[in-house]
């Protein structure tokens, strides 16, 4: 590990653990936005992790992970993954970062977009946009004609609309229309470049966002087993309670290291193959875990009050964000089928789909 | 809470090359072997390829060049080895003495012995096997009573070495046994006075009586210890040391890659046998891929504590665990995605099918069970 991953580390787990906690958590959940604790946020640069104005690209996962990690150990209730991606992809289309929160969104087919004058003009819509009704600008990636483009939208401009909606995590992920809504700027997207960058970028984020929520309820877990006595002993003595947590230690190493692998490996753009790994690794690791934390935590688990939920609930969501397991598996595993059983094993160590 | 972060482990250009040398080897040795045969990979032994391959510096490959070996690195062995499990290569013959038999000698062993044995490790000609469980003590290894008593005859001071080993894989074949014995009776620290010993398999006084499995094959064995004399060289490392060697030991043979590989060539099948467009199909294959991808991260991860000299005890117990969960699961979605009969004849997923789903039972067995594994994890986690 370099020392600049270290001191990242160090800062953001210090900043999260002192200004994330459940007052902050349930104020966002009722709908206010945490202007201090973004300010903060920003003005450590946490939002330019992955931008390429912003020094040592080459290890931009590796240096970023830290930030996504402790994003979910903390449960940060902030477009901060969001706001990182939107402006590295901002970077690889040659425009310049932004200040503020964003969010973005890859088109599908109830969006059209096409070029007017030199104009990125928008029509139709996308869903589960994460956090746009607080966030000021929007990227979109999508296609005019066979043409690849990045736009960025202003959420005031005119003919956008956003309908809020939530996870069941209560954090938001709005429905955004738009209606000859102009882009303020626009690029080509090279085709050099990954065909959809944002679900393969969020999925990467996502993952790492998951490796850091699992861990914390598995700390969780762990100090209440030591807490709580039931006949006499802490439950954390009883070999049901040991092994059930030693499954969930299992599956936190597996996540983690799937995950340290694909940032590791990754400058900017991350291998398809290596963010498939780690989005399906640490997807099955997030419903083990919650299922076992919540086992073992009993109906105070259960409350309101407690703090787990802030995890679970959570990491029910984020499995499902940006492709499900199923979802990458079945691409994987097309693959592989079409390479071959024999072809198998050069690809995995190759690391190529 | 113990830090368990298993870190990626990169692998330079050199050891690509090195893969890409053993594979071809591989090819041109291994052409025409059965699936079926392959799929018994480091269980199957063949003491012709283990000299081949011992030939090609293949053995022994992290070990002083002093001792016969190819002063290679950790990750360059696992590298080796990683090939020749997918290639289910009959290392059955010299696998434990190159894991763990070996590496042992050479940081307990005497000079004397070292000199004499190692080389022949290494050119596969020299194989072990490891006398732990005995008939009443078997995740309760600390519970053991065969025991090695002090004596001195007209060859010098030596042991004497009475009880018996159970379990042992491989007895049958084995040039030599490193067993764990009491050296002194059970006191209130149960995990002291136990000793290692290097045993002669030809020594007067030990006998060997095959257990078939439930396949009907002879694999492991009783070994029985009637007066059996060693010379007090043959004691490895202190006297009373031997559970923190054994600690030691089960940590290689706990976290490489036979961990996770013993399986792969029922995937190979798999892949082979599926239908792309059958969406059932292409994700149950793609998050088994997904697993073998992770779990090679963390296997590999442990082989880079191993090369930094870390202490890889409770990462290799996550492996293990991982590692057979996964193992054990493929032909369970085998079975699921294909349903076929397994008496089928000639057809080669029915076979290596037959063979693993029969074989799987003691992947949680062998090297310290589930739930011993499992303890340790929790301990590691700060628990009891």
């Amino acid at each position: 590990m370099s020392t600049v991953n270290d001191m990242i580390k160090e800062s953001v787990n210090r900043m999260f653990s002192q200004q994330v906690g459940k007052e902050v958590l349930d104020q966002v959940e009722a709908g206010v936005w945490p202007g201090e604790l973004w300010q903060l946020v920003e003005e450590s640069g946490f939002s330019q992790m992955l931008s390429t104005g912003s020094g040592d690209v080459e290890d931009g996962w590796q240096n970023a992970y830290p930030v996504f990690h402790a994003s979910g150990f903390y449960r940060l209730p902030l477009p901060l993954a969001e706001t990182i991606i939107a402006n590295a992809l901002l970077g690889l289309a040659g425009l310049a970062p932004q200040d503020g929160p964003m969010t973005l969104a890859q088109q599908d087919s109830r969006l059209t977009l096409r070029v007017e004058g030199d104009c990125l003009v928008l029509n139709g819509a996308v869903a589960s946009v994460p956090w746009a009704r607080f966030v000021k600008r929007m990227v979109i990636v999508g296609r005019v004609g066979t043409q690849r483009v990045l736009g960025l939208v202003e959420t005031a401009a005119r003919g956008l609309r956003i309908l809020p909606a939530e996870n069941i995590a209560g954090e938001p992920r709005d429905r955004v229309s738009f209606h000859n809504t102009r882009c303020s700027e626009y690029a080509g997207w090279g085709e050099d470049l990954p065909d959809a960058p944002v679900t393969l970028f969020c999925a990467l984020a996502r993952a790492a966002m998951m490796v850091g929520a699992v861990q914390s309820v598995l700390q969780q877990s762990v100090e209440y087993a030591n807490d709580r006595v039931q006949f006499g002993k802490p439950i954390g003595t009883y070999q049901a309670i040991q092994q059930a947590l030693a499954i969930v230690a299992g599956e936190v190493a597996c996540a983690r290291t799937a995950t340290l692998a694909a940032c590791q490996a990754a400058t900017l753009i991350p291998s398809v193959f290596d963010v498939a790994v780690a989005k399906i690794r640490a997807g099955q690791a997030a419903g083990v875990a919650a299922n076992i934390a919540h086992q073992v935590h009993g109906a105070f688990g259960f409350t309101h009050e407690h703090t787990l939920h802030y995890a679970t609930r959570r990491l029910w969501s984020w499995r499902a964000e940006y492709g499900a397991e199923s979802i990458w598996a079945a691409d994987l595993g097309r693959q592989a089928i079409e390479h071959g059983g024999d072809k198998f094993w050069s690809a995995l160590v190759t690391r190529q789909p | 809470m113990q830090d368990m972060t298993i870190h990626p482990c990169t692998l330079d250009a050199g050891c690509e090359a090195l893969r890409l040398e053993v594979r071809a080897w591989l090819d041109g040795i291994l052409a025409g072997t059965p699936p079926e045969k392959r799929a018994e990979s480091y269980l199957r032994e063949d003491p012709a390829f283990s000299s081949a391959l011992g030939e090609r510096g293949w053995i022994g490959m992290t070990w002083p060049k002093q001792y016969g070996g190819g002063e290679r690195s950790m990750i360059e062995r696992y590298v080796v080895l990683e090939e020749l499990l997918v290639a289910g290569a009959p290392c059955g013959a010299h696998w434990v003495a190159d894991r763990q038999s070996g590496p042992l000698l050479l940081r307990y062993g005497k000079e004397n012995i070292k000199q004499a044995m190692l080389p022949r490790i290494a050119r596969g000609e020299l194989y072990f096997c490891i006398g732990m469980s005995e008939p009443n003590s078997g995740s309760d290894l600390a519970s053991i009573r065969s025991r090695a008593t002090k004596t001195k005859d007209q060859n010098g001071d030596g042991w004497l070495l009475n009880g018996s080993k159970i379990w042992t894989s491989g007895a049958h074949l084995a040039h030599y046994m490193i067993g764990l014995f009491r050296t002194a009776p059970a006191g209130s620290n149960r995990h002291a006075d136990l000793s290692q010993f290097l045993i002669d398999m030809a020594a007067p006084g030990i006998s060997v009586r095959p257990i078939k499995d439930i396949m009907g094959a002879d694999h492991f064995n009783e070994v029985f210890f009637d007066n059996v004399r060693i010379t007090a060289d043959h004691l490895l490392g202190n006297e009373g040391d031997g559970w923190n060697q054994v600690m030691t030991e089960l940590a290689f043979e706990r976290s490489g890659p036979e961990r996770y590989l013993s399986c792969v060539r029922l995937l190979m099948l798999m892949i082979d046998s599926a239908d792309r467009d059958n969406e059932r199909h292409a994700v149950a294959i793609g998050k088994l891929v997904a697993e073998m991808a992770t779990l090679r991260q963390l296997s590999l991860g442990v082989a880079g504590m191993l090369s930094r000299g870390e202490n890889p005890a409770l990462s290799a117990a996550i492996v293990k665990d991982q590692g057979t969960l996964v193992e054990q699961k493929l032909p369970e979605i085998a079975h699921d995605l294909f349903g076929i009969d397994l008496g089928s004849r000639g057809d080669p997923l029915a076979a290596v099918m037959g063979y693993l789903v029969q074989a799987a039972p003691a992947f949680s067995i062998r090297g310290g069970t589930r739930e011993i594994v499992r303890g340790i994890i929790a301990k590691g986690l700060g628990l009891r």
